[in-house]
């Protein structure tokens, strides 16, 4: 697999300045890539889409995020599981989820 | 292109910061309790002190590599003196003048046998902190043992399904009732698919743990516990609560609520068919489950009712 450049999150102050910080969460080390993990992929179909947000508050993982067109929402595959949660939630029906296997890019994250 | 028109559902004005924890974390695809981890963080801000024991939460609040897999402070304890240990937590804040929320974020193995106990001491003695129990209906973690919050009738490994044993024999203790007994400032039940609700159960625990114990009860799936498909944890809780087996309530400065009435209560069976774990039970088997269900309902509405 070939690996990206991941942009790792800017260290951040502790929460409570009284507290010594425990971890900033941003390390590599720390931050599993579970998009390795997933079999099947999420696949918006804009057509249906209508930005309700559902997958954005239900996903598990959290890493349901805007699109850059402002009204809709993208997955991040670096992190995303795979667990299908947004597309069984999805009021629209507008989320399929796609055997990795069957995409053009197969396995590779983005 | 269809008409889409940017929405945020209502509970993301409850999100008071970004996500502290990490972007990845060692919990299984489609687990309800990342979410509710997630969620409590989001919701509760920043000025939180997690008190955690060895559970599912466990690897990524005690965190492994030497460092944990969030930002918040993290007070790692055993099972039986978790909110025991909290205590001296919120005391020294206090005595120290600093402005932060203790939240205990226990599972039902540690809230309802283990460290029950001490729970129930530190709701006596009205400790001021917030205690989270995400109920999974068993040990999770070691290997799905039956614990007091399985229900009558699920298959674990301790209580399996076979010629001598049909699940288990006894039924859950009604956990949020019993601290509800204590006479505590707030006692809340919240599950993960009504966000908005829970959203507002933690502000309202938050501020009633500036004077005293606030308990909120999750009804939290478990996938591989419960053999459900990974895509099912939300549907599972949303069912629960349509079936009236998890009605969602709260008991605030001594008001019963109900706060998601269920107009039109679906039959048992709709749960029993989505969880693998219960799927094997007979009619009877799910009557028995559904008069237990309807048993505790009535209490429930009659508690409330004498408020209303």
């Amino acid at each position: 697999m070939v690996k990206q450049e991941r942009e790792s999150r800017p260290a951040q102050e502790c929460i409570l300045p009284t507290e010594a910080c425990w971890s900033d969460a941003s390390e590599d080390t720390l931050c599993l890539h579970t998009g390795d993990w997933r079999t099947e992929r999420p696949v918006f179909d804009l057509e249906k889409c209508n930005a309700c947000g559902f997958c954005y508050i239900y996903c598990p993982v959290q890493c349901v995020s805007d699109a850059p067109d402002g009204i809709h929402y993208q997955v991040d595959l670096e992190y995303c599981k795979g667990c299908g949660v947004c597309a069984r939630e999805c009021p629209t029906g507008a989320i399929t989820m796609v055997p990795e296997g069957d995409l053009a890019d197969g396995c590779e994250p983005r | 292109m269809a008409e889409a028109r940017k929405r945020r559902p209502r509970v993301c004005d409850y999100y008071q910061n970004e996500d502290q924890f990490a972007r990845g974390v060692a919990l299984c695809a489609g687990c309800a309790l990342e979410l509710n981890l997630r969620f409590v963080s989001r919701v509760l801000g920043k000025d939180v002190i997690l008190v955690g024991t060895p559970s599912c939460s466990a690897p990524v609040l005690h965190g492994q590599n030497t460092k944990a897999w969030h930002r918040h402070p993290y007070y790692a304890c055993v099972m039986t003196g978790v909110a025991s240990s909290a205590t001296g937590l919120t005391r020294y804040y206090e005595k120290a003048g600093i402005e932060a929320t203790v939240v205990c974020h226990t599972g039902d193995g540690c809230a309802m046998d283990v460290g029950f106990q001490t729970l129930s001491g530190a709701a006596e003695r009205n400790e001021k902190m917030i205690y989270i129990t995400y109920d999974n209906e068993g040990y999770m973690n070691t290997g799905i043992q039956q614990s007091s919050g399985t229900p009558y009738g699920a298959a674990t490994t301790t209580t399996p399904l076979g010629q001598a044993s049909r699940g288990k024999s006894t039924a859950a203790k009604n956990m949020p009732m019993i601290v509800a007994m204590h006479d505590v400032p707030y006692v809340a039940t919240a599950t993960l698919s009504h966000l908005e609700d829970y959203a507002k159960k933690l502000v309202k625990a938050k501020a009633a743990a500036k004077e005293g114990f606030a308990y909120i009860h999750v009804f939290c799936p478990c996938v591989p516990g419960w053999r459900i498909p990974s895509d099912a944890s939300i549907q599972v809780c949303r069912v629960a609560v349509r079936t009236n087996y998890f009605p969602l309530w709260e008991k605030e400065q001594g008001v019963w609520r109900i706060t998601y009435k269920v107009r039109d209560p679906q039959p048992l069976s709709e749960l029993t068919r989505l969880v693998g774990k219960l799927r094997h039970l007979d009619e009877d088997e799910v009557a028995r489950l559904q008069a237990q269900v309807d048993y505790r309902y009535r209490v429930l509405e009659a508690l409330c009712a004498a408020f209303g």
